[in-house]
């Protein structure tokens, strides 16, 4: 399980990157995440709301109201221009980072 | 015996008595619970459980209220400032008590702007005495001294008190300030239509008063209202 810190860095470009593949709303996004890290990413499920409202504001996703088959309304969030570069800009970062642990932690070359 | 409505209303109610949350906001963690209810019922729990659960994974109000408060701050002015208005009329429940509460919000507001621009001709007009403005009883009111448009002016920027950039004790201290030059004003008017005497100081003092009051009035309605309100939902609750 993630720590909380760690947890926290990864909502905004978790949140980003699921946009990036479809439009969805706040508990399919918790739902795909849950799924996706084998429950190992524990999201405070409210708590991702005003993170999706920030990100909005920041007009990196847009949010429009639209009725479901159930007849409940839900808020769906997509990705705009602007919170696609945001997410290239994040993935960058994360690589760099990633591959910076890799080498640190991976197998080491061995002369004997 | 468990109803959702209910259950949802007593819910809904502390996110509506607290100042961090939009309308919009509040339906959609509602939508978002509902969603939560739908699975824990489908996982096989039984209503009353199946709520409890949902509502302790989304959260009550004040699991959630700094992580709402810190997006809330990071809002520009205007944000800041209709989310405020929003929050100001979202503890009546009646939807035409709500209306009512917003025309005479933005009433206050409007007088308030008519303070700055183009109250001072109104008055003028009404009172039809060109020199009202500047006659003042200098000892009567020594911090204001040269004309009402100066404590209109004030009364205007103070009835403005949503755009207050401070937050927590300075922020009461504004609306202190106002509502004690609201008592100065209103004392003022009251002691101006007196001792003139004319119909026409009457219906000045009066809108006058109005204009001044009129940001303290609403502001004590909705804090009484609140509290009305936070005593009955602490009542259902018990």
């Amino acid at each position: 399980m993630l720590n909380k810190e760690l947890t926290a860095a990864t909502v905004r470009p978790a949140v980003l990157a699921i946009l990036a593949e479809q439009e969805s709303y706040g508990y399919e996004i918790i739902k795909k995440v849950q799924e996706l890290s084998d429950d190992e990413i524990q999201w405070a499920e409210g708590a991702l709301y005003p993170m999706l409202h920030r990100l909005e504001r920041q007009k990196l996703i847009k949010a429009v109201w639209k009725t479901a088959e159930n007849g409940r309304k839900r808020k769906y969030y997509r990705l705009n221009v602007k919170g696609k570069q945001e997410l290239d800009l994040l993935r960058d970062q994360w690589n760099a980072a990633s591959n910076l642990l890799g080498k640190l932690w991976g197998p080491k070359p061995c002369l004997n | 015996m468990f109803e959702l409505d209910n259950a949802l209303n007593n819910w809904r109610r502390p996110f509506q008595l607290g100042k961090y949350y939009s309308r919009s906001a509040i339906d959609e963690l509602e939508a978002h619970l509902l969603d939560a209810y739908a699975e824990e019922i489908s996982n096989g729990h039984a209503q009353l459980e199946a709520f409890e659960e949902a509502v302790r994974r989304i959260g009550h109000e004040a699991d959630l209220r700094d992580e709402f408060r810190r997006e809330w701050r990071d809002k520009n002015w205007l944000g800041r400032y209709v989310n405020r208005f929003r929050w100001e009329s979202n503890w009546i429940q009646n939807p035409v008590g709500r209306i009512g509460f917003g025309v005479l919000r933005a009433f206050s507001l409007c007088v308030a702007g008519l303070g700055i621009l183009g109250f001072p001709d109104l008055v003028r007009h009404v009172s039809g005495d060109p020199t009202f403005w500047y006659i003042m009883p200098g000892t009567w009111f020594p911090f204001f001294g040269r004309s009402m448009f100066t404590v209109f002016a004030l009364a205007a920027v103070f009835n403005l008190m949503p755009l207050s950039p401070w937050r927590g004790y300075r922020n009461e201290l504004f609306r202190l300030s106002y509502a004690q030059l609201a008592l100065v004003g209103i004392l003022y008017n009251l002691n101006l239509a007196i001792s003139r005497g004319a119909e026409s100081s009457v219906a000045v003092g009066i809108l006058m008063t109005l204009a001044v009051a009129s940001g303290p009035i609403l502001w004590l309605i909705q804090m009484f209202g609140r509290r009305k309100s936070q005593v009955e939902q602490d009542l259902s609750v018990a």
